[in-house]
């Protein structure tokens, strides 16, 4: 094909609209943690939030000054950065976020993706485990799936206190479940199985 | 006959005869007929091969889509597995909408107290 394999995706925009949406994604991002988008609108987004936190982790002047004009808010997000970002990823080789498909959101049924910011307040995937942990659990079985263990791993690697964090999280699953959701959960779940060995 | 025509005053003795005489409609209508008939004379070699060579019919609105929509319908499904957060039908490689919804309240909720 003439010019090659392209480098980027360019998201049916001129070079200064693309500029200007990326730089939205990641403010709103480094802002809310977890942010919800078409699927490759959040695969560019992370390549530049990737980057960002790089310079965080740097952390020299120059790096700073990158860092304040790639913002749209900056002041309130550049001592975020270089404050509880970069103490959080101090350990982590990369890989600082994270990009999960869901079902399509907007009304043109584009695949959609939730982008968050690995081992923080909003993380899809710890809830998830979590989540998939306390049924294991609760339907008495002693070991975990295959896949659940590797969530288990990434979702505990490098976060602070990450096993007990888990354990907590399930705990508290557990509680809530228990009186908000009483017979109604189970007896959906037990039919959708039903379904399946039928 | 031109010249009449282009006099007003002319047309309108024409047109006074058209309506009071009959004859002279049918005569004037005869005369051009016979003059387009030698036209299609010059023609007539093409006029069966191509000139008629038009669809018989309007195509129908039904035939129309059905022809148009051929090979575009919906496919099944069938990349399914069971969420392992509630147990219900999910879509492989895409997480549970009715997981994901649970723990965005879930946050909201934590948020506000
Ligand atoms: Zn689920």
């Amino acid at each position: 094909m003439a010019g090659g394999a392209a480098k980027y995706r360019h998201l049916s925009r001129k070079s200064s609209h693309r500029q200007a949406l990326l730089r939205n994604l990641v403010t709103s991002l480094f802002k809310h943690e977890s942010i919800t988008t078409t699927w490759a609108k959040a695969k560019e987004a992370q390549r530049l939030a990737e980057k960002l936190i790089t310079l965080g982790k740097k952390n020299t002047e120059a790096s700073r000054r990158r860092a304040l004009e790639t913002f749209y808010t900056p002041h309130d997000i550049v001592p975020k950065l270089f404050g509880p970002l970069r103490e959080r990823y101090a350990e982590r080789p990369g890989g600082y976020t994270r990009v999960l498909r869901v079902e399509p959101k907007k009304d043109d049924q584009a695949p959609s993706a939730i982008l968050e910011l690995v081992d923080g307040p909003k993380d899809m995937r710890f809830n998830m485990t979590a989540r998939a942990v306390a049924r294991q659990r609760s339907k008495g079985f002693e070991t975990l799936n295959e896949l659940t263990v590797t969530n288990v791993r990434k979702v505990t690697q490098f976060r602070k206190d990450g096993v007990e964090q888990l354990e907590q999280a399930i705990q508290q699953l557990g509680l809530e479940e228990q009186p908000k959701k009483p017979a109604f959960r189970k007896v959906k779940a037990e039919e959708n199985e039903g379904d399946v060995r039928a | 006959m031109a010249a009449r025509l282009f006099s007003p005053a002319a047309s309108i003795a024409r047109w006074a005869q058209f309506v009071q005489n009959p004859s002279v409609l049918s005569q004037t209508l005869f005369q051009p007929a016979t003059l387009t008939l030698t036209i299609p004379g010059l023609l007539s070699d093409i006029w069966d091969s191509i000139l008629r060579a038009v669809p018989k019919k309007k195509t129908s609105h039904m035939k129309k889509r059905h022809r148009q929509m051929a090979g575009k319908a919906l496919k099944d499904v069938k990349n399914l597995n069971t969420c392992p957060g509630c147990g219900q039908i999910k879509r492989a490689h895409v997480l549970c909408p009715h997981c994901v919804s649970d723990i965005k309240k879930q946050w909201a909720t934590a948020k506000t107290a």
